[in-house]
């Protein structure tokens, strides 16, 4: 407490003349007498403790009530906790009168927030006190109501609210427009209210619209400028609306500027500042990007800039804003000039804050012409160099805006510089992002970019965006041409000089960027062996000097789970190059030994491989039959040596020599010590080889194996030590566990690994069928067992429903299913459906156009080419003009050309407008169980109904109308059916590659219940189809499976339209084969 | 859009603070403390600007007391200061020159102050004296005894 503080109180008592001092001084004097924190904390809490007790007597009394109240307030205000009482600030609000009533008010603004439980009792006193108080009471009121109205009472006070825009005090009137603004715009943003309720209180709803353009156009200046703010809100939500009043607008800031406004508005000689500034926002908004508006613009703008120019803060307040505007709408060459002289004077102000002021304005203009910098430049240098950090950062933001290929190096350099300085995490992550973006965007040449990304991965971990390093790898993978393979190239340098200086400190991304760059790309640098690599990789994951210490499990627990499992996939990518080397070199000695089988010799295995694991095997044959074959011998060699290159001193022809090789060298990989035992006995291999060489061969071998630590198991599996730590060294989470043991298993028998994971060279994917078929003898074992069959969810949710044919269609699928398990693909329904529940899960999360599907041979392209553009017209959905309840195929199609003809004028404009609002429409939005079942529900009766008339029509469409449609239909659901045999075909056959009559059978299927194939290409159909009622399209994409079924995605812009399609197309595909079908076959 | 506003004292005392979101009291307190220092740190030919988190805080010294105000990124800092400038103005002209001392005593009237001329985080333009008249008009409704400690203050001329 102040020295003056303490003297003024101790005065206070005598100059209040003999009335006693009120409780609150009474408090501030002792808080102020108070010596330490303890001190002050006792007597709060006992004074806590008295206003408890006063306000819990039974007979509520207005002035002790306001009394303690205040002092609450003070209480909050040091930060105790004062929940007890916000329930007496209500009471006060609703039983006091006039001064108490204000204080109650107030109390319930700063102890209440708009979520609070209990403002459900303000509602009340709120509706009460704005219907019959007098101006003050509703005054206060409308003032609270407008901060504190709890969600669910906004409809019942709005009402009352928007009558009060015509109260006859214009600061009723003023309060009413600013609460109005409040309740209408919080209650949009609000989810949890109900469509019901949002729909009221809609802006755009033409009523809200009428209650502000009522108050923008009141007689009083004062509410006119109340009502900005909600315009603003309107602006931002419908421009094309608000455009129509950019006249009135003008004609505002005219009047405001040239001082018809009167003189009472005005501050410091500045007319409404704050009336300005707004009308200046809403130009900004409304003339962005339009020139026709903006011609009405530039003329106010002018002069606004013109009048603005005085040495009042307010009045550069206005002038930033007018240039902000300007820097928005289409350039106005005059008006450009004059601001950046503007910007000028700003900048070279002794004022700081004009400083930072201009930095901004200047900042705003180089973003539309960074030439605009350029006559400022010795001002912005005066800037960068400023003692003030929120100068210098606003000027550091500045120059991201002017950056080009030419300047990015100095800008990154100078960003990096702030980026060490400043301690702010925020500041520092926004710096990290930005450096690194405008590295990406604008880098000279692959080795400055490396050195700038692992500069800031090296940083602290806090700051680094969450996206990276996965997007500087991803620069890696996607980088093509010549430029890829210097990048990697620097990279691959620049990480493995940071792996060499590991500490617990590093931070993961850089980490995790060093294991992926070593796992993934390391064979850009041929003199980097894999053994080298796993070797630092597993010394990542384990450093050596924990690996005998008792603290060994703590030090590698340091790493976080996310980065053990990078460090292991890593680990588990070179061990495959180094398993796949090892089984090309066992795929060789195969051929050799089927090769001397032929030649009519007998080959003799010492040892038996366990699960194919050739690569550790020994075959023991002739030497004098191999001895014939030099010239295979040499070709073998050949291709270990490029396999090896480190064993550049291979000169053997002996098949047996090569294998020790092969395997010493994948010993030596291992661990150093081993390698050095491995070249050490080769030179003995080497003398030893005009010996009887098997046996000698054998015995080095193991002795080799021996002393390099390379164990045998009981299996007879030859394993080569792992370089990997121990069980016990790692997490215990069951992930990694489950990671190590599989790298384990593999390892074991290399040419499984080789098979599990090919090596390929690039940073392919590995291709995969969705069906997945190796699960079906899994879950066919579980059906014979009596399992159910795999219903998916969305047709489970039908099945509840009950509707007749429903549960028809999933008895019939389900036995289906069951018929086919006695023959070929017993579970290839529920196989499927399982993957397609994944796939639907992963798709919910980012809606993807499907340019890329997979087919049952890997990756196929799809024939539409899926690019979101809203300039080609589409086809119009019918007009509910010709869609009667009971719709026919022939006349719904002859209706529709019609239609098409009728209303090809306004296809153009409907399509761009449907397309616009369905890409920008609740993006993202999954179907809901709730909207679903309602829907189910609503449609069931129609489809009851017309059971074997299809609810749609055939949709003549080209691909690339389909592939648009796609993209914008974002309601969509997966699933597979089972098609039953044609007749004819044998059971067993449905595998066989191509399936030509599943597509034509799919075909006919389709067209016959509405459905116009747009595109065949592989294995893969695209149908699309009109909804009769609205004339919404309905897509679907069929996808036949090498296992004989289809898989179907239908998609439509409407969630209730996705659920009837794809009923009836199942009911068409589950349905005998088409009778043309079966003459076909 | 206005986000919050703070007065602190020149050794770190919180007088007057209102915020305009829903916010945990120790989020509050955690706030506070961490502007608190970072203003009190800054030197006085600094800007009266700062960029923190996703806002950008306004403040202004006027004597012991330092006005401090969050707003969006998006509006104008000058024109902020001014909304800081001109409650100034109307404390001195409603408590006859402020001090600090008026504003401890009589926090709840400078609250009331505040808030009628800054609904919902939005200023309303309204003349000067339209505001001080509100005010004044409500505290005819008010206690003699309350009148009586203004009166008191004022005649203590504390400056």
């Amino acid at each position: 407490m102040s020295r003056v503080f303490g003297r003024a109180l101790a005065v206070l008592p005598a100059e209040l003349g003999g009335s006693a001092p009120g409780p609150l001084h009474t408090l501030l004097s002792a808080l102020a007498s108070a010596s330490s924190r303890q001190e002050e904390e006792s007597l709060v809490r006992k004074e806590l403790s008295i206003i408890h007790q006063q306000l819990n007597t039974a007979n509520f009394n207005p002035d002790v009530a306001s009394e303690c109240l205040v002092r609450l307030i003070y209480c909050a205000t040091l930060g105790y906790p004062i929940g007890f009482c916000t329930i007496h600030a209500l009471t006060l609000a609703q039983r006091g009168s006039s001064w108490h009533k204000r204080l109650g008010y107030l109390a319930c603004c700063l102890l209440l927030h708009e979520n609070h439980e209990l403002l459900l009792l303000l509602v009340n006193t709120l509706m009460k006190d704005l219907q019959s108080g007098g101006p003050l009471e509703m005054g206060m009121a409308l003032m609270v109501a407008g901060q504190l109205t709890p969600p669910h009472a906004v409809s019942s006070i709005m009402p009352i609210v928007i009558d009060k825009l015509a109260h006859s005090r214009e600061f009723v009137r003023q309060k009413a427009v600013a609460a109005l603004t409040f309740l209408t715009f919080r209650s949009c943003s609000d989810k949890s209210l109900d469509n019901e309720n949002s729909d009221n209180c809609h802006p755009s709803n033409s009523y809200q619209r009428d209650v502000f353009l009522r108050a923008f156009g009141d007689r009083d200046p004062s509410v006119m400028a109340a009502s900005l703010p909600a315009l603003l809100h309107l602006a931002k939500r419908d421009p094309d609306w608000c455009r129509t009043l950019v006249p009135a607008l003008v004609g505002v800031l005219r009047q405001v500027i040239e001082g018809r406004l009167h003189g009472d508005f005005s501050f410091h000689g500045v007319p409404s500042p704050w009336l300005q500034i707004d009308l200046l926002r809403l130009f900004s908004l409304l003339g962005k990007g339009d020139h026709g508006t903006s011609q009405q613009i530039y003329e106010v703008l002018g002069e606004c800039m013109e009048r603005a120019r005085s040495k009042q803060m307010s009045a550069w307040a206005v002038l930033s804003e007018c240039i902000r505007t300007l820097s928005v709408l289409p350039p106005h060459l005059e008006l450009w000039t004059r601001a950046s002289d503007f910007v000028g004077e700003m900048l070279q102000s002794s004022n700081a804050n004009l400083q930072y002021m201009g930095v901004r304005c200047l900042a705003d203009m180089a973003r539309v012409e960074p030439g605009t910098v350029l006559c400022h430049r010795p001002s912005v240098m005066c800037a960068l160099e400023q003692p003030d950090p929120a100068i210098r950062r606003r000027t550091l933001e500045l120059l991201c805006r002017v950056v080009g290929q030419e300047n990015v190096e100095a800008v990154c350099g100078h960003l990096l510089s702030a980026l060490r300085d400043t301690q702010d995490p925020y500041e520092a992550r926004s710096l990290a992002s930005r450096t690194l973006d405008l590295a990406y965007r604008f880098s000279p040449n692959s080795e400055w970019l490396v050195g700038i990304v692992t500069e800031v991965l090296s940083m602290r971990e806090e700051i680094i965006p969450p996206d990276e390093p996965g997007r500087f790898l991803w620069l890696l993978v996607k980088e093509e041409e010549e430029s890829a393979e210097s990048l990697k190239f620097h990279a691959l340098q620049a990480l493995m000089a940071s792996s060499t200086a590991i500490s617990s400190r590093t931070s993961q991304p850089l980490l995790r960027a060093i294991t992926w760059v070593l796992g993934e790309i390391s064979h850009v640098q041929p003199d980097l062996s894999p053994a080298d690599i796993s070797s630092r990789l597993s010394r990542i994951l384990v450093p050596p000097a924990s690996r005998q210490g008792s603290h060994a499990r703590a030090s590698s627990l340091s790493i976080p789970i996310e980065t053990q499992a990078w460090l292991l996939t890593g680990l588990s990518k070179v061990l495959s190059r180094q398993a796949n080397e090892l089984g090309n070199a066992s795929l060789i000695t195969e051929q050799i030994r089927e090769e001397s089988k032929d030649g009519g010799q007998d080959v003799e295995m010492t040892r038996e491989a366990g699960g194919g694991g050739e690569g550790g095997s020994f075959a023991r044959k002739d030497t004098d039959h191999f001895l014939e074959k030099a010239e295979i011998f040499s070709k073998v060699d050949d291709q270990i040596k490029n396999m090896n290159a480190s064993q550049k001193n291979q000169t053997s022809s002996s098949p047996e020599v090569i294998e020790i090789k092969v395997n010493g060298s994948q010993a030596g990989l291992s661990s150093e010590e081993c390698n050095e035992s491995g070249m050490g006995e080769r030179v003995d291999i080497m003398g030893t080889s005009d010996v009887d060489q098997d046996k000698v061969c054998l015995d080095k071998y193991e002795t080799e194996a021996g002393k390099s630590e390379i164990s045998k198991e009981d299996s007879g599996t030859r394993q080569i030590k792992l370089p990997l730590p121990t069980l016990d060294l790692l997490s215990d989470d069951p992930c990694i566990q489950q990671l190590i043991d599989e790298l384990r298993r593999l390892w074991a028998s290399p040419s499984l690994f080789a098979t599990v994971l090919p090596a390929s060279p690039g940073c392919q994917t590995p291709l995969v069928d969705p069906s997945l078929p190796f699960l079906d003898g899994f879950v066919a074992e579980a059906m014979r067992k009596g399992a159910a069959p795999y219903i998916p969810p969305q047709l489970r949710q039908l099945d509840k429903q009950g509707s007749s044919y429903d549960a028809r269609e999933i008895q019939v699928s389900g036995a289906f299913s069951e018929s086919v398990g006695h023959g070929t693909s017993p579970t290839s329904t529920a196989g499927n459906s399982w993957a397609q529940e994944a796939g639907s899960d992963a798709s919910a999360d980012v809606p993807q156009p499907a340019t890329r599907v997979w087919g049952p041979e890997g990756r196929t392209r799809c024939p539409s080419p899926a690019r979101p553009t809203a300039t080609t017209s589409l086809p119009t959905p019918l007009s509910g003009s010709e869609s009667g309840s009971r719709p026919s195929s022939v006349l719904g199609a002859v209706s529709h050309e019609e239609s098409r003809e009728r209303e090809k004028d306004e296809e153009i404009q409907e399509g761009r407008k449907k397309l616009a609002a369905a890409l920008f429409a609740g993006v993202g939005n999954i179907q809901e169980h709730g909207s679903l079942s309602r829907t189910n529900r609503d449609l069931s009766p129609a489809s009851e109904s017309t059971k074997d008339v299809s609810s749609h029509t055939a949709l003549a469409l080209s691909t690339e109308e389909f592939g648009k449609l796609w993209t914008s239909a974002i309601h969509e659901t997966r699933f597979a059916v089972s098609p039953p045999d044609a007749p004819g075909l044998p059971n067993h056959l449905p595998v066989a590659p191509g399936k030509a009559w599943l597509l034509d059978f799919a075909i006919q299927a389709l067209s016959a219940v509405g459905f116009h194939n747009v595109a065949t290409a592989g294995q893969e159909l695209l149908f699309a189809a009109q909804d009769t009622k609205t004339g919404a399209p309905l897509l679907l994409h069929c996808i036949v499976l090498l296992t004989g079924d289809i898989q179907l995605c239908a998609r439509a812009k409407a969630p209730r339209l996705v659920q009837p399609m794809a009923l009836s197309v199942q009911r068409a595909l589950s349905s005998p084969p088409w009778p043309a079908l079966n003459q076909k076959s | 859009m206005m986000q919050f506003m703070l007065l602190f004292s020149r050794q770190g005392k919180l007088r007057l603070q209102k915020w305009y979101f829903a916010i945990y009291e120790r989020e509050k307190k955690k706030i506070v403390r961490e502007l608190v220092a970072i203003i009190l740190a800054r030197k006085p030919k600094m800007s009266s600007f700062l960029e923190w988190r996703d806002l950008k805080i306004v403040y202004k010294r006027y004597a012991s007391l330092y006005f401090c105000c969050a707003v969006a990124t998006q509006d104008n800092e000058l024109l902020t200061l001014e909304i800081v400038h001109r409650y100034v103005e109307l404390l001195d002209k409603y408590f006859g020159s402020v001090c600090e001392l008026d504003i401890i005593f009589n926090f709840e009237k400078a609250y009331f102050i505040w808030m009628s001329f800054l609904l919902g985080g939005e200023l309303q333009e309204t003349s000067k004296k339209d505001v001080l008249k509100a005010i004044e008009q409500a505290d005819q409704l008010q206690e003699d005894n309350e009148t009586a400690t203004r009166n008191v203050l004022e005649e203590m001329g504390l400056t």
